[in-house]
């Protein structure tokens, strides 16, 4: 069964790129994306640009309407990704814990949904 | 619900014959065949074959074997009418593997019939479910309650409980949560919600005014029945023992704690001698086995709060200073604002009234028990020993204002016209 694991931070807790601290960082999710590799998990997963890049389309009544942000510098934001094949939530969640992010962010982990047939 | 004059014996002896294996079967089921929906179907199938053939025959002698064989075969019926989904089949086969394609003797039957309940008991508990979900659905399965009963235990309309039912039931199936006890670097912290979830049903049975519906014994008792089952799979776990003490401490008490009115009496004004010794000698017998594990933790310093007053004669005899010591080493675990006071109540009995009263006024400025009731009674007390009259009748006539029933008014009422 495939979960999305959803890599939730607060920008300003992530450390400074070239610090000592990020070239850790680096260093552990290197070494996370292995580990799925190895067993055989990992179907996918990317780290997102900071939110500042983000863009937000909504379509209302057929007309398009392009928007900024969300800006949301204080609050939790999504800046990564994992899609993985686990046994079951236990296994997922076990991964979940391995992230480094989730020492000082949050993982969210949902199931992708089985369409019939 | 039943009507009355219409009740027909064997119709109650086919219901408690299923109830009694009813949890056993479906963990069963659901370990197997990896599908808590197709579990309960094929189980309630198989119940409805029950009641039709025994309220012919009676029942039968071996009616969880009977019962277990039958939903079985029901199962691989409905997994046989979607045969499109190679993923039942899958299971079917493993199944069939497990338990042999035949098995209809005894003593295949029996050696099939191993206890899956606890599996099933960490799933409802997992932490990816709410709290009052894994209560719900912990009484549902393992126990076998209706939506009904648990709807009325806990004061809820039926539509309400049957939804947050079916809603736990399908995240389980659609996150894919497992039948099967936690990896032991787990196993703590999952068994600690375990835990939790045990003591609810066990307040809900002991405190609840819904719990009348269900009659609240048989639901203490199954929540004591509950924490045995986890006990002889999981054995030595000293916070599980002392859920045991505590529970058996407070089952001693049962018949003393209600008057003919339904309404609870405080454990000041119980007649001890309605104190059944059997559930004492059996918490002490838990807390000891618990001790000697020599891991503390707040189940067991509960039960030994529970344990001091229990063997008090009186109320006027307990070892408050005990009791007192032992708030203290529960504040170090959880600290919440209840258990300050009750420790600063405790500390009030054993004569240190300055200091109690500097406790409970603190308390009272921190704000969660500022209209607390009983902090205000706690007061009175403290501030009537001082001699501090005036100010006594005070905080006892804020204690009346803020109590929201009439018993409760009439009681402190009473009190504070024997004090003065």
């Amino acid at each position: 069964m495939q979960y999305l694991l959803m890599i939730y931070a607060a920008e300003s807790a992530e450390p400074t790129p070239g610090s000592d601290q990020f070239m850790q960082l680096i260093q552990e999710y290197g070494a996370f994306t292995e580990e799925v590799k190895a067993a055989g998990a990992f179907i996918g997963g990317e780290p997102l640009e900071p939110v500042a890049t983000a863009t937000t389309v909504r379509v209302r009544d057929g007309e398009s309407l392009v928007t900024d942000g969300p800006f949301a510098e204080t609050k939790e934001v999504l800046g990564g990704y994992y899609l993985l094949e686990c046994e079951n939530l236990d296994q997922a969640l076990e991964y979940a814990a391995k992230i480094p992010s989730a020492k000082y962010g949050s993982i969210e982990v949902r199931p992708i949904m089985q369409l019939p047939g | 619900m039943r009507k009355p004059n219409r009740t027909d014996p064997i119709e109650i002896q086919i219901e408690k014959a299923v109830r009694s294996c009813y949890g056993k079967i479906l963990s069963q089921l659901t370990y197997h065949f990896k599908s808590l929906d197709l579990a309960e179907e094929a189980l309630q199938e198989a119940t409805i074959s029950a009641i039709r053939s025994w309220q012919e025959q009676g029942i039968i002698a071996n009616p969880e074997g009977w019962l277990f064989i039958t939903a079985k075969r029901k199962a691989i019926d409905i997994i046989r009418k979607n045969q499109s989904h190679t993923k039942k089949q899958q299971n079917l086969t493993q199944f069939n593997e497990a338990i042999g394609n035949g098995a209809f003797d005894n003593e295949d039957i029996e050696k099939s019939l191993q206890d899956r309940r606890l599996e099933l008991i960490f799933t409802c508990c997992h932490p990816a479910l709410d709290t009052a979900s894994q209560v719900a659905l912990t009484l549902n399965t393992i126990c076998g309650f209706s939506t009904d009963e648990i709807a009325k235990a806990f004061l809820l309309k039926h539509p309400t409980m049957a939804q947050r039912l079916v809603r736990a039931k399908q995240k389980i199936k659609k996150n894919n949560i497992p039948y099967q006890i936690p990896q032991s670097d787990q196993l703590e912290q999952r068994l600690s919600g375990v835990l939790g979830v045990i003591y609810l049903i066990f307040n809900e049975a002991y405190y609840s005014k819904g719990s009348q519906y269900l009659s609240s014994k048989p639901l203490a008792k199954e929540a004591m029945h509950l924490a045995k089952l986890v006990d002889q799979q999981l054995p030595h776990r000293s916070e599980l023992l002392g859920l045991q003490a505590l529970m058996a401490f407070n089952y001693a008490r049962f018949n003393a704690r209600i008057d003919k009115f339904g309404r609870s009496i405080k454990l000041k004004e119980q007649n001890r001698n309605l104190w059944q010794t059997k559930w004492i000698d059996q918490g002490n017998y838990y807390l000891a086995s618990a001790v000697a594990l020599r891991r503390l933790g707040p189940y067991q310093i509960q039960a030994a709060i529970s344990a001091v007053h229990s063997t008090s004669k009186t109320f006027e005899q307990t070892d408050w200073l005990q009791i007192y010591g032992l708030y203290q080493k529960l504040i170090q675990y959880q600290s919440s604002p209840i258990i300050q006071l009750n420790a600063a109540i405790a500390l009030a009995y054993t004569n240190k009234l300055e200091e109690a009263l500097k406790l409970i006024e603190r308390l009272e400025q921190v704000g969660q028990l500022s209209q607390y009731h009983l902090l205000f009674v706690a007061k009175a007390f403290c501030l009537k020993q001082l001699g501090k009259v005036e100010q006594s009748k005070k905080a006892m006539n804020y204690a009346i204002e803020l109590s929201d029933n009439q018993f409760q008014k009439d009681y402190f009422q009473k009190e504070l016209e024997d004090w003065f």
